[in-house]
């Protein structure tokens, strides 16, 4: 019983850690796949192992490079809806190996 | 400008310079900016309020307030309630300071989205928040396109329409002169509509607003039936480039060059509507490298800068002529968000190469040290009264540098150029004017200070840089 609760309980954490709402895809869609789903660019590439390192500088870093912009990525990535929060929840999704 | 129509070859330059050179040079390529720990202040409800910075970042602000409306009667209330300026933010993709306030930033992201598309009429309703890449693929879901579209179609409706955001093609206007009618707020937090029957003074000053009269929330664009494209570019002598662009011209649908600073050569760029029938099954992949080529070489000339022709004649000579076709906005539009810092001018269509040519020889005669290929094109004229295109066919010319090196001499030199050919700036980029140079350019100025006054008689939705180029106190 104690082993199914924790498989459970786990399956849960997982899938939570995963889940992404549907406006952080939107603003995915419009905002980031310019340069984030383009090799060419030269950006990490969404869904992809190139976050692992990234991930590891922290996501106040990451955050922080998204608001002022870093190398060709303009400030905010244009969203001017985006708040902090917003943009935590889009580099999640895109640190997601698909 | 769209750096991916230009099939320059990073593999030839580096045959050319030597790879530890380069290696040396591109060093640098990285960024410049130095970022800011946790940007941002507290605003009065509590929450973080993040800074502000344009698409280049040559602009900043810090407003105290950031707000977001999800639809119209929200946007409303925000208005009726305002205690302070507020100005309007779309993709930020203005150069010029139309946007930085300290006070309250508006943006109208969250109004997106193309509906009641009429595929009899050729109609749409457009929200102002929405890019103008999303326009193009839910228009060709009822068998429409756009009449024509800006190479960069990142921005945002509303901001394009605040700006005569504008593609090229001798008989086809900014993106302005397809509305038909627009909702536009005022200051009171009033909706008004207008089109050129009703509120007719409205309808002319908003096809270039500024967000100086209010907030415009959406219009309704005339479309045309969806039609493929055939965009043929190749490069050719600056000579020719310059003596052939009216014939080119007057022989397709778009038409533009880019000419390169400090070399021999122009690419032209030649767009056309096709038959999908004729349209080969085997299109060639670009290479996709060409702005990297150009960064590259940027960099290599801050090391050698004695070797700056030969490099970019080198590099352009070995550019070979390429097709491409598809849908229009796959066309039209430009995949990657290449940064830049921009000044563009309007000079009437008929001296445009003579002055472009005035250009290209300053900049050599100078030795300033740009190779960022010069943009021109050609626009139909229109009857907005601040469009840089008002009563007359223009040729745009657009100069730029890249985001991180500096433009302000390169600029300065040759923005008297521009004045001296009865040049007008494009409101959104780069230029020096003010309000009484301004007025001598547009002989509907104080009409739409009149308009403007009449839909915000306190200035609530006016900055420093609108209150400098308006020339309100």
């Amino acid at each position: 019983m104690i082993k199914k609760l924790s498989t459970g309980l786990l399956l849960m954490i997982a899938c939570s850690a995963n889940a992404t709402d549907e406006y952080s895809k939107e603003l995915y869609d419009i905002y980031c796949t310019a340069c984030h789903a383009v090799a060419a660019s030269g950006a990490p590439q969404a869904f992809t192992s190139e976050w692992d390192e990234r991930l590891d500088k922290g996501m106040t870093t990451l955050v922080n490079h998204a608001i002022n912009g870093i190398g060709n990525m303009p400030p905010m990535g244009t969203c001017a809806e985006c708040s902090a929060e917003d943009l935590e929840d889009i580099i999640r999704y895109m640190a997601q190996e698909q | 400008m769209n750096f991916d129509r230009i099939q320059l070859n990073r593999r030839n330059l580096l045959k050319a310079a030597g790879a530890g050179l380069v290696a040396a040079g591109t060093a640098g390529c990285s960024s410049s900016v130095k970022p800011q720990e946790n940007p941002g202040i507290i605003g009065k409800d509590g929450k973080r309020v993040l800074p502000w910075s344009n698409w280049s970042g040559n602009q900043h602000c810090q407003p105290n307030e950031r707000l977001v409306p999800r639809n119209e009667d929200e946007l409303l209330t925000i208005l009726r309630n305002a205690t302070q300026p507020i100005r309007s933010v779309g993709s930020g993709h203005s150069f010029s300071a139309l946007v930085p306030t300290d006070q309250t930033l508006l943006s109208l992201a969250r109004l997106r989205g193309v509906e009641n598309v009429d595929a009899d009429a050729l109609e749409a309703d457009v929200w102002a928040g929405t890019r103008l890449s999303q326009i193009g693929d839910k228009l060709w879901e009822h068998g429409l396109s756009t009449i024509n579209m800006s190479d960069i179609d990142t921005q945002a409706f509303g901001g394009a329409l605040a700006t005569s955001t504008h593609g090229t093609g001798k008989e086809l206007g900014t993106l302005s002169t397809h509305v038909k009618t627009l909702r536009i707020a005022n200051a009171a937090g009033e909706m008004l509509e207008c089109s050129a029957e009703q509120n007719s003074d409205l309808f002319h000053a908003a096809g270039n607003n500024l967000g100086a009269l209010g907030i415009v929330t959406k219009a309704r664009i005339r479309t045309d039936k969806a039609y493929y494209l055939k965009e043929h570019s190749w490069m050719m002598s600056e000579d020719e480039g310059l003596e052939r662009a009216e014939e080119l011209r007057d022989t397709h649908r778009h038409y533009e060059m880019y000419a390169l600073p400090h070399s021999d050569y122009m690419l032209g760029i030649a767009i056309d509507k096709i038959d999908p029938a004729e349209i080969p099954t085997d299109q060639a992949e670009p290479s996709g490298d060409a702005y990297e080529a150009f960064r590259m070489m940027s960099n290599l000339i801050d090391y050698m800068p004695f070797a700056r022709s030969w490099l970019v004649n080198f590099g352009a000579g070995g550019v070979e002529p390429e097709t491409r076709y598809g849908k229009s906005h796959e066309i039209f539009g430009n995949l990657r968000d290449i940064r830049f810092n921009e000044m563009e001018y309007t000079v009437p269509a008929e001296v445009g190469p003579q002055c472009l040519r005035e250009i290209l020889q300053t900049i050599k005669k100078q030795n300033i040290p740009v190779i960022f290929p010069i943009e021109a094109r050609y626009i139909k004229g229109d009857d907005v009264w601040l469009s840089p295109f008002y009563k007359r066919d223009g040729f745009a010319i657009s100069c730029h540098n890249f985001h991180d090196k500096d433009y302000k001499k390169y600029f300065a030199a040759i923005e008297p150029i521009f004045w001296k050919y009865d040049g007008r700036p494009h409101w959104g980029k780069i230029h020096t004017l003010k309000a009484a140079e301004f007025a001598a350019r547009y002989e509907r100025f104080n009409d739409f200070l009149r308009v403007r006054k009449e839909m915000d008689p306190q200035g609530l939705f006016l900055n420093d840089h609108l209150r400098s180029t308006l020339g309100i106190s």
